[in-house]
């Protein structure tokens, strides 16, 4: 349950705030100039504020939507980034939005339409443009909260050329289910092995129930992807990445498969300082990193030993030209 | 630590009692203490209680991440007299400032907005409570400790049917007095809600011990205590090794201690 929410007051008249309002009628709503009133004082902590965070309904003026680092990207000509939310349902301690953001209150930017309407002059004919979903929060968790996926569905079935990434660790589906599949939307499936789930993937739903919905909306004809995302370095690694995959691939052919992604873990330097603040009894912080320019990160011998293992195991399953390493550009 | 700021003596008295508090030899302010609870006496305005929270603050060690409370009363244009609500937004109202206390643990009485005024407000226009001195709790207060720890929980002294006049210390008590059971139940879920910002007591412990048995810089100090950590974190409640700690200098020790963590791939279970 959601005990409080926060309004703009310019959106206070919103009919998706009157709609979100009508399915939270026991919380307490508070109205705020500008949602930064309420996300942005120093005096916060992430940590404790997880226990129970509010959400918070502003509208985004700018920014809506951001160009992609250079490396990011499963093929497209043009890669571009957007979040309709701050921060997530889950817990994950690798997360870095637990570095960045002060506040752990859900930030939800009621303006859909204005982010279509960035993407409308982003679209190019001609171009395979990809739109990634996902960044600062979890695409799909909170969609029966947001409809935000259905709302974006009919732009995407307009433009076949615009790709959308919805990147998600859910199971929340039924948006998509209730309609026609469309090719160019992918449903991405972040994952790690069991003991990093279970160690650091707090609130997540298991493997197994994430596996059935990837399959669910793969056999319903929807594309979906999967992303190794991050690689995280613990006791055993190899053999729990390798039970992963034959645990994911057991059942959904690689034919159903757009693609696979994979990034090891890497941290601006500012926000790992944070998260070990926050966290100092969390082990995957502990040991094994180093700081390499402006990140954290695991030594590039490690993470090249990760990736290629990674790889080696995955190509049993699916072709190379599915396979994609996020690697940022500094990665020698 | 739990630390609360009132305005006035009577306010305080009921708290007194109820957390067996002893007055402390102060100048300034009165303040007095018991246990993990100290009270300061701020007079009336914001800028004593800002003065006074300041002053508690330094009184009580400095504490940091801490339970912060402002109590007293309030008025409400409809409330009824005696009833209790937490704030859950200031507004002062003149820089129009407004602070909004993340109530993560929920909280046993309602929440209401709140108006920091300068001069008693007479006229209930507002529809919030209204004070004089929780805005400039909040903007001390929260130099001091996390937004999730800080508080002002207000108690309806009038409102359109009973206006303002200076109330019997006994009145006040009769108001505020109901509330001190379930105001001690919320400090203590605020301070079990700060327990994970301290330091386990395991790291306490092996970092006085082995700057008792050798010397350390300011630097390695550092070093060490950030060391500690990341060995407690891989290897909880497990001293480091003897052939670690037994290191000639500490330099050798930090190097050697570094080294073993490198090494160590984290075990997720």
């Amino acid at each position: 349950m959601i005990p409080y929410i926060y309004i703009e007051r310019e959106i206070r008249d919103h009919p998706r705030v009157k709609s979100i309002l009508s399915r939270h009628k026991r919380a307490t709503v508070v109205e705020c100039e500008r949602y930064g009133e309420v996300f942005n004082p120093k005096a916060q902590n992430f940590r404790l504020q997880k226990q129970r965070p509010a959400l918070i309904l502003a509208r985004k003026h700018k920014g809506l939507v951001q160009e992609a680092p250079p490396g990011y990207g499963v093929g497209g000509d043009s890669n571009y980034y957007f979040s309709h939310m701050l921060n997530c349902l889950y817990d994950c301690r690798y997360c870095f939005l637990q570095g960045m953001y002060r506040s752990a209150n859900y930030v939800l930017f009621i303006n859909y339409e204005d982010f279509l309407d960035t993407m409308e002059t982003l679209a190019m004919p001609g171009r395979q443009t990809w739109f990634f979903s996902g960044y600062d929060g979890d695409s799909l968790a909170l969609e029966p909260v947001t409809g935000f996926a259905a709302s974006m569905l009919p732009w995407f079935e307009q433009r076949p050329e615009a790709w959308l990434e919805l990147r998600t660790k859910s199971t929340q589906i039924g948006s998509l289910l209730a309609r026609k599949p469309l090719p160019n939307v992918i449903t991405a499936f972040s994952f790690t092995p069991e003991p990093v789930w279970k160690a650091t993937e707090h609130r997540v739903p298991t493997i197994d129930r994430r596996a059935e919905a990837m399959l669910q909306l793969a056999r319903s004809g929807w594309p979906v992807a999967l992303r190794i995302d991050p690689l995280i370095w613990h006791s055993d690694y190899e053999k729990h990445y390798r039970a992963l995959f034959r645990l994911l691939f057991r059942h959904l052919p690689e034919t159903m498969l757009h693609s696979v992604t994979m990034g090891p873990f890497r941290m601006p330097q500012p926000f790992f300082r944070n998260m070990e603040r926050l966290y100092p009894e969390e082990p995957i912080f502990a040991a094994g990193l180093e700081a390499r320019g402006k990140m954290v990160s695991y030594p590039l011998h490690r993470e090249r030993e990760m990736i290629d293992f990674c790889v080696e195991e995955l190509l049993k399953y699916l072709p190379e030209e599915k396979i994609y390493t996020n690697l940022p550009e500094n990665h020698a | 630590m739990i630390l609360i700021v009132t305005a006035f003596d009577a306010e305080a008295r009921t708290l007194i009692d109820h957390f067996r508090l002893r007055r402390q030899a102060d100048h300034g302010f009165p303040v007095y203490a018991g246990g993990d609870v100290w009270l300061v006496v701020s007079g009336p305005g914001r800028v004593n209680t800002a003065a006074a929270t300041t002053h508690l603050h330094a009184r009580a060690g400095f504490p940091w991440d801490n339970t912060w409370i402002n109590t007293g009363i309030a008025g409400h244009p409809e409330l009824p007299q005696g009833e209790a609500r937490i704030a859950h937004k200031i507004t002062e109202r003149i820089s129009g400032k407004s602070w909004y206390p993340a109530l993560v643990t929920g909280s046993p009485w309602a929440s209401a907005p709140l108006l920091t005024v300068d001069q008693p407000d007479r006229e209930y226009a507002s529809d919030s409570l209204v004070d004089m001195e929780a805005s400039g709790f909040m903007e001390t207060a929260l130099r001091f400790s996390s937004g999730e720890l800080v508080h002002v929980l207000k108690i309806v002294s009038d409102n359109r049917e009973s206006p303002a006049v200076i109330p019997k210390a006994s009145q006040l008590q009769d108001w505020i007095a109901p509330h001190m059971a379930a105001l001690e139940d919320f400090c203590g879920s605020l301070e079990r809600l700060a327990m994970p910002l301290e330091t386990p007591a395991a790291i306490t412990r092996e970092y006085e011990r082995l700057t008792a048995a050798m010397h350390f810089t300011v630097s390695q100090q550092n070093r060490l205590q950030q060391l500690l950590q990341r060995w407690h974190a891989l290897n909880p409640d497990t001293q480091i090794p003897a052939p670690v700690s037994g290191q000639a200098t500490s330099q050798a020790l930090l190097d050697a201690l570094q080294q073993h963590i490198d090494a160590l791939p984290p075990v997720l279970q």
